[in-house]
Formats: C-alpha cells, structure tokens, sequence
C-alpha cells in the first residue's frame, strides 16, 4: 500500500461521467472521464482522462486481464499515474482502484480486489503480492495522508 | 490407498465438448456445445507460418545495462518458445522490426495496410511494476469460418503484445527472468490463449511457475496444440473427459478447472467446463508405459470475474450473450475426495482416453487462490537455507533442496486462511500446524504468509511438485508446480574473463554440463565446457558472445536443467562483460531492393562491421505480406535470404531490419513490393521431386513450382561470399519435364553441400531462390548383432536386440544433433542409442512377429534406400 501511494502522481476520490475508445498504436485503449471530488494527492484538474488498455473500436474488441472497468456513475477512489506521453493510467490494473459501496453514509466503504497480474517492486524486481482489501473510506483517507506525510 | 485405474479408448455416452481456456463461442445456448475458438486460420498465411513482428520504436528508456537488442532477444526467444510446441501445423517466426508508422489498425485506417495476419509486439508506457499486456482482436460481431483443419474458427487477423516502454520502473533490466516469461505470457494471449491454474506460461502473474529453462509447459502446449495441432497430434497424447455436475442433480458447472496432476510429479494439464459441465483434457504427456495422473476440479478464484475488471472473457454466443460462471464448490479429487492420497490414479497412453465425471458440493465462496510460494537460499553458503531469521535471497517459487531436512517453503495468500495441513505430493509427510518438529507450518499473519517446513522422504527425485492444502470442511487448494526439487546448490558466477580469441571464460560453483550462459537475453555458444553432473564446486564455461554493440556492457547470467540461475543470489549485482570497441555495423546492400507480389524469391544482403554466425542472424522486412522461408550466412558480412511475397500483399516500401546478436541494423522504407507483371515467371516453391523425401541434394530431382514457368532455363550455382575462393560458376541443369506451372530439374551430381542459387529465366522474365544443399540420405551398409552376427532378410533379429547399422554417407553433422536422426523399422521409430560417423546403434523394441519389415535412416525428413530384415 506504501508502495502504491508513493509511486502514484494523483490519488482521487471521483466519479465515471462517461467513456470513449480510441487507438494508441495498435492497443485499444477506453478513456473513462472521471469528475473528482476529492483530491488526495496530486495536481488533477475537476475532470480527468483515465485511460485502461482494452475496449471496443470500429467492431474490433482487445481484452486485457486484470484491466479495469468502469461504470458510468460509478465512485471509486483512483491511484493514478500520469507517464512522460501525458496519458494518465491507473496503478497496477484493479490495484490501484477502490470502488466506493453506495450506501448513502458519509464515511461509505471502499473495496479492492487483489490484482492478479505479475507485478514487481522497483528496486528488487521482486514479486510483490497484492492484497484484497475493505476499509472505511476515512482510512483509506488517513492511509494515504500519513503515507504522504511521512514521505514529505 | 489410490485405487489404480487402466486408460481405456472408452466410447463415452456424449460426446464431451473442448473447453479450454481459449476465446471461445458456442453456436447456441443448449447442450450439447460445440466451442468455436479465436483463432489466426492458417490457410491465410504463407507456409502456415505466423509473423511476430517488433515496433522499431523500442522502450524510451533502460535500466542498467539494458539495450534494445537485448529487448529484442527476448521477444525472439519468447517467439521461438511457442515454436517449440510438438506436433504443431503452425509456424511462428520472429520477424524483425515494423515501422511503428506501418502496424496496421484495424479500424479502417489508410496507414501500413498489412493484409497478412500477424502478431505486433510494441512498448507502451506503463504503470511502474507492469510488465506488459496481450490480446488477439476480437470480432465483435464474431464470423464462424471452417478452417484449413476442417474445424470451425473465428478468425484472428492481428494480435497486439505489449510491454514496458520503461524497464527501470520495477521491471528491469530486460534479461531479468520476469521479463521473458512476461513476453511468452503476453505472445500466449496474441495466438489467443487465455488463462489457466496450473502455474504454467499462460497462468496469472501471481502462481506461474515458468523459468527461461521451461517457458512453456505440458498445459500451454495442449491448449495451442487444440487450435494449431497438425493432424491427427492427438494421437500422441493421452485424454480425459467428463462431466462436473452438482451433487443431487444433473446441474453442470459451467468453467470448472478440471486438472490432470502426474502423481509422481511434473506438469499439471487443465481443461475449463462447458455450459452443460462437460470436459475434455487433451494433450497429456504420456511415457512408453503410461504416466499416472491423478484429477481434481476446482472453481475459479473470485479475480477470474472480477467486479471491476477484465477477467476471464466469454464464453459468448453468436448474439454477443455471456454464459456465466457456475458458482463455487469444494474441491475435489476424483472420485469425490479431498484426501489426495485417496485419489484414483489414471494410467495414461498415448492415444489413449479416459473418463471422469465429478459430483461436487455448492460452496458460497472459493476460501483460498492465488498462492505464491517462495523458498530460501542462504547467501553466504549457498545452500537452501530453513532459517528465515538469518539474512536470505528468496526466490519464487520456491526451489528446495529435496533430500534437505526442515526443507522451508513459505507460501503467501490473502485472504489468510489456516488450513490443516500443507503437504508436497510425491512422499512428502503432510505438515500440520507447528507444535512439535518438522513437518509442520507457522502461521505469518503480518505478512500473509504460511512457513511450511518438510522433512524429506526416501528418494525425493528432482523436478515440479505439487502443494496440498488440506482446508475444513472436507475442502482443499491444489497449487500445481508451486514447489521445483533440486539436488545441488544453484550457479554463482565468481568472475567473467574476455579472452585474445574472442571467448570469454566463465567462472563460478553450481555449474554443469547442462549449465547455459547467457549474455544478456542471448544464450552464448559453449566452446568449452568440462563441469561435471552433479557437482557444485568451483568450474569454468568458455563461450562466444553472441555479436554486440561497440562497449556494450552485458549482464552474465548462468542457466541450469534443473531451473536454477545465478540470478537466485545475484540479480542485485551481476557480474558483466565489456564487449570491445567496434564500428558500428551498417546494412550495405540489399538486392534485388523490390520484388512482386505473389512469389517466392531470393535476396541478397550485404553490412559492414558484422560478425554474422548461422542461427544467430534475424531478417525482416517490415511487413506481414512478406514471410521470410530462410536465412544463409555466406559470410561474416553476408547473408542470403528466401522470401515469400504474399498474392495478395500491399505493394509499397517497408522497413528492412537485420538483427544479429544484439547488433541491430535497419533501413527506412529500403523494400518495395511492387505490382507482378502478368507473364513474368514466379517459383511458389522448390521441393524434392520425390514427395516422402524433404530435402534437396545432388543427383535428386526437384520440382519448382510456380507461374509463367513455361520455356525456362535453369541454372545452379553454389552461392559463395566474395572472399571465399569457392568455385560459384553457374551450372546449367537439366530439365526433365516442364509446363506453365511446374518444372522438374536434376540437381548437377557435383555442386557442393550448402546453400545453392537457383535461376530461373525465361523471355518474359528471371527469377531466383536460395536451395540449400543437403547430403544424399546414406546408404545402409549391412546390421549386426553386439555379437557380430549379420542381420538380413534371412538371419533374424529378436525384439530388445541392439542392433548396429554399417552406413554409408552419412552427413557428419549429423553426428553432433542426432535429434536430426530417425532410425525406422517397419514404418516404426525405434530408439536410437548412438550415432557415429559410419555406425549406427539402436534397440529394436518390438516384435514383428518373424516377418520381414525395411529398415529405414530418415535424416531431416529424407529416407535412406529400405534394407531389409527379418524381425521375430
């Protein structure tokens, strides 16, 4: 989690307004356009482009495990990572994403699943094991400030 | 006690539906199902060969000591991985570079037309940590074609892998194991494979298993081999089919895992369920005796359908309508037991089948997946260390020393669930919750984790093992090769020492005949290598690098049979070669620099500041309509190449790249395909007259076959580089039948062994084509008994005999790969125990019943004359 933090340019709390699809070379990437509520880290503007290989174009499905889906309306909190091309991704397909239950509270939980995928930590290239989590949206918040506050 | 059970060819009451892992459609929504996989359908390439090809726009950036050819040497050996599979109709090739400005979109986009299907391998920018990603493109309005097996497909035109555009974000440098078996994984994905559980290539990041020295295993070759099988490969293999219902009723489950365990040890084999729970696991290795195979079925982990995220896709039907998964059980062994050492055992033949039918029990939730397995090695001793305490490189999965006591394997899952025991199959005691000794585990909760300690049993072997967890409730979790035994301490390179003739000297502990050194991604020739099995002390390895770069430093790892490599304590730190200061190398000439759609044809190709060595050297034209059917080195600074242009092809100019070794030489737009003149001739193909035999050598006749062919004249020539004093004066041939699409000619008696031009003129047009010379097949002398006692069609030979062949003529390479080798009685390969320059052992192991059969020496596909015995 101190790893996922730390690497991510933005950490958001937002909401999927919408998608398209569109070529980048020959991946098929959808562009979800999430308005943000909150932000936890990071200079995003009120609406982001967040882009996960996989989707649809011109009758043309590619399909990628562990990329993520949204929904248009859906609330997640997003850890994000915007590279040198300017595109913005999430961190570790579903590991960086936090989908919030709507349960109309004011501290509603948030909940990701582990990714599957093969990732690995930057400085011992070793595997890293991902984790399926549940917590209150006010920890993750807290998580998150006090990751950053100790790396500042 | 297992219950032992013969494989018979039982004729089942239904027939069981394939149900792999694949992109899969149902025609309809009822039973039975017949799946239609994605698939690339072979009749639309040229020579049922798949191009992969590479973007010239590589990672923008590098991690120490990373290049682009080293980048581009993984993919080659990620390519040439698949290309292993036995028993494939399909060919992949690795094709060189494209332009990035040319992979063509499947969008109706005018740019880089490509009409050939083919893999693209690009590098996209990428979260720290991943690796890459891959995907066939998928029809979304799916049509069923009937493909050149006769089998229904959706057909894939293109395929994207991608990796990393970075490889210090946590990935790198490129030689790093994870990175290759990444790139086998993705390429896995582009032919349209899609996950499994048995730790195999196309297994989740999390529990695949593979190494560069098993990049692919005994599941990923059944699931390519059901799209790509030649004909009749499953005769090769063994099968188990069945059904898995819902006890009390006849519910299926819907993409169960069905998975097939050798009992002893060894890859696993899986199938997924179909709508209706029917099952059909096919491609199971099978020894000359059988192989023992226990089953078990287990539900998909919740992340194969995650809420948020892509998983498992499909299956559909034709109306884009998903049949979803159905719903979580217990696990079982067959025939309903969690107990594995209760499971009946299947004796599997080649050719033989089996059946299987599970009743499990509806369980709410899948309690535990996703297992990763680490085990430990003690840095200062280099031995497989138990005590986790004290300073440890771990590795993953987990490599243990089997005859070692307290054995320590830690496995790390989450949601943490404490089972009642953890056990290894093949002997090992189960190990319950640490009170006493070993065997036993301690529980990790900080860290997820589970550290398992084995004592071990009276000859542990060597090799893939599997892990039992034993759960309440009569459940359990099977991880298929989450544990590789071993017998010795793993490579450690003490020092890398350049040598005045080129080699470089390679010392280190661990090594042995079997160890390879790799420079980079690049295995190095041995030229030397005196280790001995099974020793761990100190040895040197002398190699040729693979050709560089001017100053390229190289990473030196060191590969073993066994799986292990010097990365398991050094990859934080390891030992370099400097390459010496060269020019660069540069394309000089290409020539002919265009050819015509619809024809196959030679091209020569001339660079400056090459070292060019046969097997090492990758020529690429830029384009799928364009597949190359062979490469000759002539010379340092020289190459031939054949080249098929496709009927069909987009004419234009395309990308030229020549990889050798980590040297990598392109020219922009430097090969136009251009439009075929109506009445020029055009050679579709150059083959032995005689169809059984497949190669060309002097005195045979060959036909060509093509367009426009009427009225040629022949020539040929042995093709020779501009500094070898060889003698590359044309020779007429002589034609003995001739037509508009076929032209029979006689080899000339004396040209020599190795590549050959062939030019073909006629008043229209010429044309030509590299035809490589082969030996004449040898000539059976006479067969011995040990005894010295003559072999013939009247002194017979008894099944079990060693037998020698007197030979004639045999090709002297042949005595270095004699893979390259078949000896054939009766029709029947037999074993064959050595081969010599002029004999020949092998062991006639069976009968045929005193009557008498030829026998036969096949060298790469071409038959000697029969001799004739008389076998009992």
């Amino acid at each position: 989690m101190a790893d996922l933090i730390a690497k991510s340019t933005a950490i958001v709390r937002g909401t999927v307004q919408g998608s398209f699809t569109a070529y980048a070379g020959p991946v098929i990437f959808t562009h979800y356009r999430v308005q943000v509520s909150e932000k936890w880290r990071g200079a995003a503007s009120a609406m982001v482009d967040v882009a996960v290989p996989g989707g649809i174009v011109n009758g043309v499905r590619q399909t990628y495990g562990g990329a993520p889906q949204f929904q248009p309306g859906g609330e997640y909190v997003l850890f994000l990572w915007t590279g040198k091309s300017g595109m913005t991704q999430i961190m570790g397909f579903s590991q960086g994403v936090f989908a919030v239950v709507q349960d109309d509270s004011s501290d509603p939980d948030v909940a990701r699943s582990a990714t599957h995928e093969l990732m690995l930590d930057a400085i011992t290239h070793n595997q890293v094991n991902d984790q399926q989590l549940t917590m209150r949206l006010s920890v993750l918040r807290s998580l998150v400030q006090s990751a950053l506050g100790a790396t500042q | 006690m297992r219950a032992m059970v013969a494989a018979a060819a039982v004729l089942a009451l239904v027939v069981p539906a394939e149900a792999y892992y694949h992109y899969t459609y149902y025609t309809g929504r009822s039973a039975p199902f017949t799946p239609v996989h994605a698939r690339f359908n072979l009749a639309a390439l040229s020579n049922n060969t798949l191009n992969v090809f590479v973007s010239d726009v590589g990672p923008i950036n590098y991690a120490a000591n990373d290049t682009f050819g080293s980048v581009l040497g993984e993919v080659k050996q990620a390519v040439a991985a698949w290309n292993t599979v036995p028993n494939s109709a399909l060919r992949l090739n690795f094709a060189g570079l494209e332009s990035a400005s040319q992979i063509p979109q499947p969008s109706g986009s005018a740019q880089g037309a490509q009409n050939t299907p083919a893999i693209d391998v690009v590098f996209a920018e990428m979260p720290p940590g991943l690796l890459g990603y891959g995907s066939p493109n998928i029809p979304v309005a799916p049509q069923f074609q009937t493909g050149s097996d006769g089998q229904p497909l959706v057909a894939i035109t293109r395929s994207v892998a991608a990796l990393t555009n970075d490889t210090t974000l946590g990935t790198g440098p490129s030689e790093l194991p994870d990175f290759f078996t990444t790139a086998v994984h993705e390429i896995g994905h582009a032919l349209g494979l899609q996950h499994t559980w048995t730790g195999a290539a196309m297994s989740q990041g999390v529990i695949r298993n593979t190494t560069r020295v098993r990049p692919i295993d005994a599941d990923d070759m059944a699931a390519f081999n059901l799209l790509y099988g030649a004909a009749n490969w499953t005769a090769n293999y063994g099968s188990i089919s069945g059904q898995v219902t819902f006890a009390g009723g006849n519910t299926g489950v819907n993409l169960a895992s069905v998975v097939a365990l050798p009992a002893a040890g060894g890859p696993a084999v899986s199938a997924l369920t179909d709508p209706a729970g029917f099952y059909n696991i096919g491609g199971l290795p099978a020894g000359p005796a059988g192989t023992a195979y226990i089953l078990f079925v287990h539900p998909l982990p919740p992340d194969a359908f995650p809420v948020n995220a892509e998983g498992i896709w499909g299956p559909y039907d034709t109306n884009g309508l998903r049949f979803v998964p159905g719903g979580d059980f217990r696990t079982v062994f067959y025939p309903g037991t969690s107990d594995a050492a209760a499971a009946t055992t299947f004796n599997i033949t080649a050719g033989s089948s089996a059946t299987a039918n599970f009743s499990v029990q509806p369980e709410s939730a899948v309690p535990m997946y996703d297992v990763v397995t680490r085990g430990f090695l003690n840095p200062a001793t280099r031995d497989y260390t138990v005590n986790a305490d004290s300073p440890y490189n771990w590795m993953s999965p987990a490599f243990i020393e089997g005859t070692q006591i307290e054995s320590l394997v830690e496995t790390i899952y989450s949601p943490l669930v404490i089972p009642k025991t953890v056990s290894i199959l093949g002997g090992f005691a189960p190990a319950p919750l640490c009170t006493t000794d070993a065997p036993c585990f301690e529980v990790w909760s900080l860290a997820s984790a589970l550290l398992a300690f084995f004592d071990p049993p009276a000859n542990p072997g060597t090799g893939l093992r599997h892990l039992v967890f034993n759960l309440n409730d009569n459940d359990v979790y099977v991880l298929p090769a989450g544990v590789i035994l071993v017998a010795k301490q793993p490579p450690y390179v003490d020092s890398v020492a350049a040598n005045p003739d080129g080699t470089v000297t390679v010392s280190g502990t661990g090594f042995g005949p079997d160890s390879a050194v790799y420079i980079d991604s690049l295995p190095a020739s041995v030229t030397q290598n005196p280790c001995q099995s099974g020793a761990s002390g100190d040895c040197s390895i002398t190699v040729t690098p693979p050709s560089g770069t001017s100053g390229q430093i190289s990473d030196v790892t060191v590969f073993n049979a066994d799986e292990q490599d010097s990365t398991f304590l050094q990859s934080a730190n390891l030992p370099v070669y400097n390459y010496p200061a060269t020019s660069a190398p540069q394309l000089q000439a290409i020539n002919p620099p265009s050819l015509a759609a619809g024809g196959e044809a030679m091209v020569d190709i001339t660079a400056s500041n090459t070292s060019f060595v046969a097997g090492q050297v990758t020529v690429g034209f830029g384009t799928s309509d364009i597949t190359v059917t062979g490469v000759w080195v002539i010379g340092p600074t020289h190459l031939v190449a054949n080249v098929m242009v496709a009927p069909g092809a987009t004419l234009g100019a395309w990308e030229i790249s020549v990889i050798s070794g980590f040297q990598v030489m392109t020219q922009p737009l430097g090969f136009q395909i251009v439009a075929a003149s109506p009445a020029a001739p055009a050679i579709l193909a150059v083959v032995n007259g005689v169809t059984s035999q497949a190669t060309i050598y002097p005195g045979a006749v060959v036909t060509v076959w093509g367009a426009n062919l009427a009225n040629s004249q022949i020539a040929i020539s042995p093709i020779a580089d501009a500094t070898t004093p060889a003698a590359t004066a044309a020779v007429s041939a002589q034609i003995a039948y001739s037509s508009g699409d076929q032209v029979n000619v006689v080899v000339p008696a004396g040209i020599p062994i190795g590549p050959a031009m062939l030019s073909l003129a006629t008043s229209a047009g010429a044309t030509s084509v590299v035809v490589p010379i082969a030996y004449a097949p040898p000539a059976i002398l006479g067969i011995t008994e040990p005894s010295g006692a003559i072999v013939n069609s009247t002194n017979a030979a008894n099944p079990g005999d060693l037998l020698t062949i007197a030979v004639g003529g045999l090709d002297p390479t042949v005595t270095l790969a004699s893979g390259r080798l078949q000896v054939m009685v009766g029709g029947v390969s037999m074993p064959v125990q050595q081969v010599g320059a002029s004999q020949i052992q092998f062991t006639l192991n069976q009968s045929f019943n005193g009557t008498q059969v030829p026998v036969t020496i096949v060298v790469d596909g071409s038959s000697s004359a029969p001799f004739l015995i008389l076998a009992n």
